[in-house]
């Protein structure tokens, strides 16, 4: 029983949210079920942090390497739950303009993502290094395209172009045209048809209860 | 009684001042004429408009087939004519392409083909009610419809401002060839053309409401059309505009220039200059009494109220500190009443829960607080602003209008703000009752006051923007309640007159419609679309369901679902008979590679899953993954550290990983550290992944499902820690950067795929193999698509599949 209810639920959500997607009237359960699936997440949230106080606290407990660190979590965490609760104005909501919650957005979050966000720049360059090896006719096929984007994307490489071709063969038509639009473009259609009859093929087994790993066990 | 000048009003800001003055506008058209959305009729039906797409009801309220010609069920109209009770057997209807002059069941374009003028951005330029007629101009051409259907053509070189109906029998065009042309007698023939003195590049065309004015800013001189004579101004005017009572608005920068019709000119002086960048129709001008008033915003002075007198007499000021809603005249027989209705700010004395007045302790004085409010004012013959109403802590909602003599508007009113006291809440009404009220606009004395119940009061989601609905010329005014029914209101007693039955409607606003002898109102609740046929005495008679129960935008979606699941029903019952064979994925094949590489490292095992919750199917795959991956580290003795950026993903894996552990035989390898919760943000997840990874530094590391910008945070900083990554998602924007820095990718199927191969069990692999039939016919189906419409691109002529593609609602342009 413990499995087969799960698997029974399932079944249900899964032909209803199918066939609301194509009759009308049924429309409503879409959004009915999203509102369920967000009263579930909040359940859900308490879990999550009893989980975080569990493993960081035990960490800081045991003094474990770098437990300067979970402490760190675990203040900025309570920190941040008793401002958001605490220190509102009467009659306003934590996330309202000139709260000290909405202060520690601006000025401490966003720039700390920002530097994470940041940090993608320098590992593009790392990963291009490695991957544009001409080690193969593939790996040299790659090289040979990704220098024609990059090089003719920027101002620096029409000029180049001009001043060798002037407009007799525009170079930036060829890239949009042959390989963006054509040889990029087809291949990522076809990873996301293939995704998508995958994506059909696993929510069907799902239904159905022929994949049942995600429950856990076999 | 309050003077003019002391009552402070101020705009906000230019547009609300041009929403009075559109309101004003408003009013040069009939009450009757607007209310409700005009459905049309001829003897084959009641036609009406459903969200842009035209249907027909027959006599006994059924939906039946469109005539010929009014075209298939996806053509969009914008609107419907026919606008006045003559037009018995015929109405026009405008699409963006097209014009029809329907008669009966007959449908007849225009013009074969509408050209979209580059100007306007749109093919119809005008549709001008004239008379009885109707006037339709396209580019340089214009077309008078009778209201019998019949079609009279006038073709021009070039048409600058019109046409212009400045009366049931003059209507006016000006052309490019440096004449205008008056029609008169509601026909179309051989009107004979006069010339204005002024460049076509130049000329000015304003209306006022029975007059066209002719002017030009190079010059001193304007015409009045229909007078014929140029007359001299004493200088050249920037700016003019039409009024109510016929006469015009000069702004010459310094002063304005009044031409009134029949009572000669007047200049007066501004009370501001007016700059270059000040428009006349900003202001509100209008005439009461024989006194021409204006009230208009100059930059952060407020509005200023001046009234002109044509004995050259001058009053009025600065108006201060209200916001003006609208300004509303009422005609009567000799004269009229003009009201000002504002939004003002109130001292309200503050009182305790007990009813005493607070007293300020320093001062002794009675506390006040600030609330907004509304106030009506009535211009009285002594040419000052008198109060009629004014209420605190209320808002005017949904339309502030005229009807058979009464100024009706509706409130909202908030209770008094009494410190300490708690406020009665009610979840079923969240906010204040609306109220609605009527004022005498013949004396400018309240008239009455309908506060119902609740339940029956109106509901304030529901109520219309700019005017009362009204049933008929002289009918009642509708709203509809907050228990979903319909109530008939008497405007002049301000009694219901009648209430129907609850009805199927949601918070949006329903669309009315109305034919002779019926009412039709389009609404919608959670289900369905409707539209619900009343009797003019408000008996229910027939509910039509608009809404197809099928989506059949959505038909070829259902087609190659439906395909792909047979596909794959048909392999799944196969495999149980006979084995497949599955082509290798390496990047499977490495999974438990790794694993048995971290553990002869003695390091753990990372898993990521992902930004995505448990309702994205990616997400879902990465938990079968992780099952899998969770009982090779059990039963190789290994850690496994899962992390999640997902509440719900979190405790779904906790459970897959527990239940790996107990599979595997090793229920006490399981620790609640196997699965973190780490965060919700994109970034911070990022972070506290990275940290993991530099602080545990584990051997083999797994990224699957959905990811973002981070794929390639996490893939480099795996690649620099030493570890053996796979990484599988179906974010084709991500693939390059898994590509890139990882050893092995599952590419978008592969991942969805991992579950059923690793399993090996014979149903699953089944699955594959129908996923590989799924792919085959949609290649097969690409390709002869492709080839089809090839083809019809070479001949010239439809597809082959042409009925196909039909069928299941596919378009090529």
């Amino acid at each position: 029983m413990k499995r087969q209810g799960p698997l029974f639920v399932t079944f249900l959500s899964g032909l209803l949210l199918i066939a609301q997607y194509y009759f009308v009237p049924l429309n409503f359960i879409g959004k009915e079920l999203a509102g369920w699936f967000q009263a579930i997440t909040a359940f859900a949230y308490v879990l999550a942090a009893i989980s975080l106080y569990g493993v960081n606290g035990k960490k800081i407990r045991d003094r474990a390497k770098d437990w300067v660190f979970n402490l760190v979590l675990l203040v900025s965490l309570t920190a941040t739950l008793i401002i958001g609760l605490f220190f509102n104005y009467p009659g306003h909501q934590p996330t309202d303009e000139n709260t000290a919650f909405y202060w520690m957005f601006d000025y401490i979050f966003n720039p700390l993502s920002a530097t994470m966000f940041s940090l993608t720049a320098f590992f593009i360059a790392s990963a291009s290094y490695r991957a544009f090896k001409a080690r193969s006719v593939e790996s040299t096929l790659l090289l040979s395209s990704a220098f024609l984007v990059m090089l003719f994307r920027v101002p620096l490489g029409e000029v180049l172009w001009g001043g060798v071709f002037g407009d007799n063969f525009p170079i930036s038509y060829f890239i949009d045209t042959f390989i963006m639009g054509g040889f990029n473009n087809a291949g990522q259609r076809a990873i996301q048809i293939a995704s998508a009859i995958g994506l059909i093929s696993v929510s069907l087994k799902i239904i159905l209860g022929v994949e049942r790993s995600y429950l856990g066990g076999d | 009684m309050t003077k003019a000048g002391t009552i402070g009003f101020r705009v906000a800001s230019r547009a609300s001042l041009s929403k009075t003055v559109l309101a004003f506008m408003l009013l040069l058209m009939p009450a009757w004429s607007q209310p409700l959305h005009q459905g049309a009729q001829t003897s084959a039906g009641r036609f009406f408009l459903d969200e842009s797409k035209l249907l027909l009801l027959d006599q006994k309220g059924q939906l039946k087939k469109l005539p010929e010609g009014l075209g298939d069920k996806n053509r969009t109209y914008n609107r419907l004519y026919q606008p006045t009770d003559k037009w018995e057997n015929a109405f026009v209807a405008v699409a963006p392409d097209l014009v029809l002059v329907v008669k009966d069941d007959t449908a007849t374009p225009l013009w074969p083909q509408l050209e979209v003028d580059e100007k306007e951005k749109k093919a119809v330029r005008d549709v001008v009610p004239w008379g009885d007629a109707l006037v339709v101009r396209q580019n340089d051409s214009i077309k008078l419809i009778s209201p019998t259907g019949e079609v009279e053509g006038y073709d021009t070189d070039g048409i600058i401002y019109g046409p212009y109906a400045l009366d049931s029998q003059r209507l006016c065009l000006v052309l490019k060839n440096g004449t205008y042309v008056v029609f008169t007698g509601q026909s179309l023939e051989s009107p004979e053309p006069q010339p204005y003195p002024f460049s076509s590049q130049d000329v000015q065309a304003t209306p006022s409401a029975d007059r066209l004015l002719l002017w030009s800013k190079k010059s001193k001189e304007f015409l009045l059309v229909d007078e014929s004579t140029l007359a001299p101004l004493t200088s050249n005017p920037r700016d003019a505009l039409g009024l109510k009572n016929g006469g015009f608005v000069l702004n010459h920068g310094l002063w304005f220039e009044f031409l009134t019709p029949g009572r000669g000119r007047r200049q007066f002086r501004s009370p501001v200059v007016f700059n270059e960048k000040m428009k006349l129709a900003d202001a509100s001008f209008f005439e009461d009494r024989g006194i021409l008033h204006t009230l208009f915003s100059y930059e952060d002075q407020g509005i200023f109220n001046m009234g002109f007198r044509l004995s050259g007499e001058t009053s009025g000021g600065n108006l201060g500190k209200e916001e003006i809603q609208t300004v509303l005249t009422a005609a009567r027989q000799d004269s009229h009443l003009t009201f000002l209705v504002t939004e003002t700010v109130l001292n309200e004395v503050m009182v305790d829960r007990h009813g005493n007045v607070v007293k300020n302790l320093e001062t002794g004085e009675d506390s006040t607080y600030k609330v907004k409010g509304h106030a009506i004012y009535l211009l009285n013959q002594m040419n000052t602003w008198q109060n009629v109403v004014i209420e605190p802590r209320s808002r005017l909602v949904g339309p502030v209008q005229i009807v058979r003599d009464r100024l009706i508007y509706a409130t909202q009113t908030e209770p008094p703000n009494r410190p300490g006291e708690s406020r009665e809440f009610s979840h079923r009404y969240p906010y204040p009752k609306v109220v609605i009220h009527a004022v005498n606009a013949s004396t400018g004395r309240p008239a009455w006051t309908l506060d119902l119940p609740r339940g029956e009061a109106p509901a304030a989601a529901r109520l219309p923007d700019d005017e009362w609905p009204l049933l008929a010329k002289d009918g009642p005014v509708l709203f509809t309640t907050e228990d979903n029914r319909l109530s008939a209101l008497d405007p002049v007693s301000g009694e219901i007159q009648w209430t129907s039955d609850s009805l199927p409607l949601d918070d949006s606003r329903p669309t009315m419609i109305r034919w002779d002898n019926s009412l039709g109102l389009v609404a919608t609740n959670r289900t369905t679309r409707n539209l619900l046929l009343f009797g003019l005495n408000g008996e229910l008679q027939k509910k039509v369901m608009l809404n197809e129960l099928f989506n059949s935008q959505r038909t070829l979606n259902l087609i190659g679902v439906v395909v792909i699941c047979l596909a794959l029903i048909v392999y799944i019952y196969l495999a149980g008979k006979k084995k497949l064979f599955i082509r290798r994925i390496a990047g499977l094949e490495a999974l438990d590679e790794a694993v048995g590489r971290a553990t002869e490292m003695g390091k753990p095992v990372l898993y990521v899953t992902g930004l995505a919750d448990v309702d994205d199917i990616q997400t879902l795959a990465a938990l079968s993954i992780l099952s899998h991956v969770a009982k090779k580290t059990a039963e190789y003795d290994t850690s496994i550290l899962a992390t999640t950026s997902r509440a719900v993903t979190f405790s779904a894996a906790q459970e897959v990983v527990r239940d790996a552990f107990t599979i595997a035989g090793r229920p006490e390898a399981f620790s609640l550290e196997s699965v973190r919760y780490i965060s919700d943000d994109q970034f911070g997840y990022a972070a506290g992944v990275d940290g993991l990874m530099v602080r545990e530094e584990p051997a083999a590391n797994f990224y699957m499902g959905k990811f973002y910008a981070e794929s390639l945070i996490f893939a480099e900083t795996g690649y620099a820690t030493g570890a053996i990554q796979i990484a599988g998602t179906a974010q084709a924007n991500q693939l390059p950067f898994f590509v890139a820095a990882c050893d092995y990718t599952l590419i978008g199927e592969e991942l969805f795929a991992a579950s059923a191969y690793l399993s090996g069990d014979p149903l699953q692999v089944g699955s594959l193999r129908g996923q590989d039939v799924g792919k085959a016919i949609v290649m097969i189906t690409l390709v002869l698509v492709s080839l089809d419409v090839t083809y019809a691109s070479i001949t010239g002529g439809p597809p082959l599949l042409h009925n196909l593609y039909e069928f299941i609602g596919v378009k090529f342009s």
